[in-house]
């Protein structure tokens, strides 16, 4: 009976025994072998963290005026939980409404609608609206640190600034281009909370400190950009165009001084719902190619004078006609002037002594010079989406001697006015093609990035680009002042207007107005663009663009302090 | 063997006896975890305070920072060439060269100036007045139609 009762007691024992073992070995699963897993929930349960927005960094003009630059908002959070009562959370949303705007019920509904634990139900508020919803001290309600992009000088250079999402990132124009520069990097900030979700203020608040993007200077100066901007939407106005560019280019460096397009957008509300709002985010000084017209005359006079086929007092027979093949290509006004010059062949825009010049030159050296000028290929500005232009080369299967007659006075090839200002700043500078670009300068915290002026190559000798010059300024000595007035400077330019091409085929009556100029002549300090697309009064670039210019280069020799011919600068800066 | 116990007993002290003094370590026992707990508590509350000193110092900075940037927006805008041609325009009164402006005045015309007769534009000479008769001055004052 006792040895029952003892064997009894032990398997009690052992029964207890294993209870203990198995018990013993869970603890150790749990606390040892998954100690990392069970321990990181617990963090996870008891601590909370939020992002620490790095603020974006600004967009400068040259002189360090913010064009674009980030300020801290605030962005209102709500926890479903605790607006599951409707009275109660109305009122909560009326107080909140009453300060980010909206209607309540409409805010109720989207939090109470949301599968989310929590609901974004405002956004972008400025520090005093955020204060003031602090002190409302609502339940469940918080405020997460955010960004909001600013733009003092309103809508200016828009496509080259370009736009940014609501996740701060850039979408287009510098702000794409120049993300990862820009962008800062978040930080974050942890602290244990309790039941409720407060934090504990004696737990540890730890905070991995957000950095800030980097500052880009631009080479844009704000001042001449919106003469710019004005004096282009004022031509476009007066001939009722539907659209246009102006490029300003400095000629020594290549530095893009002022860079407007229309029609464009506002750059402080886009509308990214609007496909063609969305169309106009791009920059199409870079991204559109058109065709010169007789502004490319330039460059085939400079191609002819640079290799010697022609000198600015070489004769040729003006017939009113070249024949090419089959076809027979006319001047612009079905004139036949006689015997010209070179010079006169420009200031009178024939095209007829154009396709003489090329055909003097011959292919392979006119194209070579096309090459040379920097057309076929992007400038490298830096600009994303730049287009190389269209340039059908000798040895191209569609190629044809129709198209070296054509080409040489600007059509069937198509140029961005990036290349065209920077192929005209190339003679401008002595020949020298510099890389157009407009990031002056990237500001971190480590030090200051300058960019440094490139030249890209000797596009045509020194000589020749000063022959041109001058051939320049008598085609601007012809056109009358009350179109192109620069009292006090002499200026260098050609007109140009072609046909507008649309779909592979020129649209009728449709042109593009252009002119090309230099200011001041002498010493030439900048190069400027001016394209109008569609006029609808009269199609001469002379009549249209040459007043752009002569208004632009008006305002920027005084703001330059650039001396007129013959004075001295008593005080020369800038 | 018994005189060596009696002197060793003389000589060492005797021995506390545990039940009589056991009220006594017990009450040193409770007041030094006492004064430990209370040190942990002062430490506790030490720390809570600075964590929560901490905390407020945090906030402000934020605070700050955030009205540093705000500060920052408004004086961007405030030396933006929009703004400056609007305090040109509104507050100096400047305009660009070549611009007219019209000014509505609230005031009435100015008084005539006074010029010479000379230059004064001629009026046609009124004619003579001559007095009435007296019977027609009293037929002016009977209620006739």
């Amino acid at each position: 009976m006792r040895g029952h009762a003892s064997w009894r007691i032990w398997l009690v024992i052992a029964g207890l025994l294993l209870g203990l073992v198995l018990i013993s070995g869970r603890l150790g699963q749990l606390q040892v072998s998954e100690h990392a897993e069970y321990a990181q929930r617990a963090r996870l349960l008891r601590t909370a963290d939020t992002l620490l927005p790095g603020r974006r960094g600004a967009i400068l003009d040259a002189n360090g005026a913010p064009l674009a630059m980030s300020v801290d908002s605030y962005n209102v959070m709500v926890e479903k939980r605790a607006w599951q009562d409707r009275s109660k959370a109305l009122a909560a949303a009326r107080q909140l409404t009453a300060l980010a705007g909206g209607s309540p019920e409409a805010m109720v509904e989207q939090v109470l609608s949301s599968p989310a634990f929590e609901t974004e139900v405002a956004r972008g508020l400025d520090y005093e609206r955020a204060l003031a919803v602090r002190r409302l001290g609502l339940e469940g309600v918080r405020l997460v640190p955010d960004g909001r992009r600013i733009y003092p000088e309103g809508s200016l250079a828009a496509q080259l600034i370009g736009v940014v999402g609501r996740d701060g990132a850039g979408l287009s124009g510098l702000e794409a281009d120049l993300d990862a520069v820009l962008r800062g990097h978040p930080g974050r900030m942890s602290w244990e909370r309790d039941t409720s979700g407060q934090g504990m203020f004696w737990s540890g608040w730890q905070e991995v400190p957000a950095s800030a993007g980097a500052d880009v200077v631009l080479t844009i100066d704000r001042y001449l950009q919106r003469v710019v901007e004005q004096a282009l939407d004022q031509a476009i106005k007066e001939h009722r165009a539907r659209g246009g560019t102006v490029v300003v280019m400095d000629a020594r460096t290549g530095a893009v001084l002022a860079l407007a397009s229309r029609p464009t957008f506002d750059l402080t509300s886009p509308n990214f719902q609007d496909p063609q709002q969305v169309a106009l985010f791009r920059n199409p000084a870079v991204t559109d190619p058109y065709e010169p017209g007789s502004v490319f005359k330039v460059i085939t006079t400079a191609a002819a004078i640079d290799s010697g086929v022609a000198t600015p007092n070489t004769y040729w027979y003006d017939s009113g006609v070249a024949v090419v093949g089959n076809a027979r290509i006319y001047n612009w006004d079905f004139s036949a002037n006689g015997p010209q010059t070179v010079t006169q062949m420009l200031t009178k825009s024939l095209n007829t002594g154009a396709v003489w010049l090329a055909q003097r030159l011959g292919a392979q050296r006119f194209y070579d010079y096309v090459h040379r000028f920097g057309f076929g290929e992007p400038t490298g500005i830096g600009l994303g989406g730049e287009a190389a232009g269209q340039v059908r080369w000798p040895g191209d299967p569609q190629w044809s001697e129709m198209d070296l007659a054509t080409n040489s006075f600007g059509q069937g090839i198509s140029v961005t006015p990036i290349q065209m200002a920077a192929a005209l700043a190339a003679i401008a500078n002595e020949g020298k093609l510099m890389r157009p670009y407009v990031v002056k300068a990237i500001v971190t915290p480590e030090g200051v990035r300058e960019t440094q002026p490139q030249v890209v190559r000797q596009a045509i000798s020194p000589e020749a680009a000063r022959t041109v010059l001058e051939m320049m300024g008598a085609v601007a000595e012809k056109i009358p002042s009350s179109l192109l007035n620069v009292p006090g400077y002499r200026v260098g330019g050609k007109t140009g207007t072609a046909n507008l091409v649309a779909n592979g085929t020129y649209k009728p009556d449709a042109y593009i107005s252009s002119f090309a100029g230099i200011v001041p002549l002498d010493d030439p300090r900048l190069v400027v663009l001016v394209k109008i697309d569609e006029p609808q009064d009269v199609p001469w670039g002379t009549v249209v663009a040459a007043p752009v210019f002569a208004q632009v280069a008006r305002e920027a020799m005084v703001y330059y302090r650039v001396p007129p011919a013959g004075l001295v600068a008593a005080n020369p800066g800038r | 063997m018994a005189a060596v116990r009696e002197r060793a007993r003389a000589r060492l002290p005797s021995l506390p006896t545990l039940r009589a003094e056991l009220p006594l370590v017990l009450v040193v026992g409770a007041v030094a975890i006492g004064l430990a707990g209370l040190v942990s508590v002062q430490q506790f509350a030490g720390a809570a305070s600075v964590s929560e000193e901490m905390s407020r110092l945090e906030r402000q900075r934020a605070e700050l920072q955030a009205r540093n940037s705000e500060l920052e927006a408004e004086l961007s805008y405030l030396a933006s060439l929009p703004r400056i041609e609007q305090e040109a325009r509104g507050r100096l009164g400047m305009v660009r060269p070549k611009e007219f402006v019209y000014v509505q005045l609230e005031e009435g015309s100015p008084p005539e100036p006074k010029l010479p007769d000379r230059y004064r534009p001629q009026t046609a000479p009124s004619p003579p007045s001559h007095p009435r008769p007296w019977w027609q001055r009293l037929f002016s004052w009977l209620p006739l139609p």
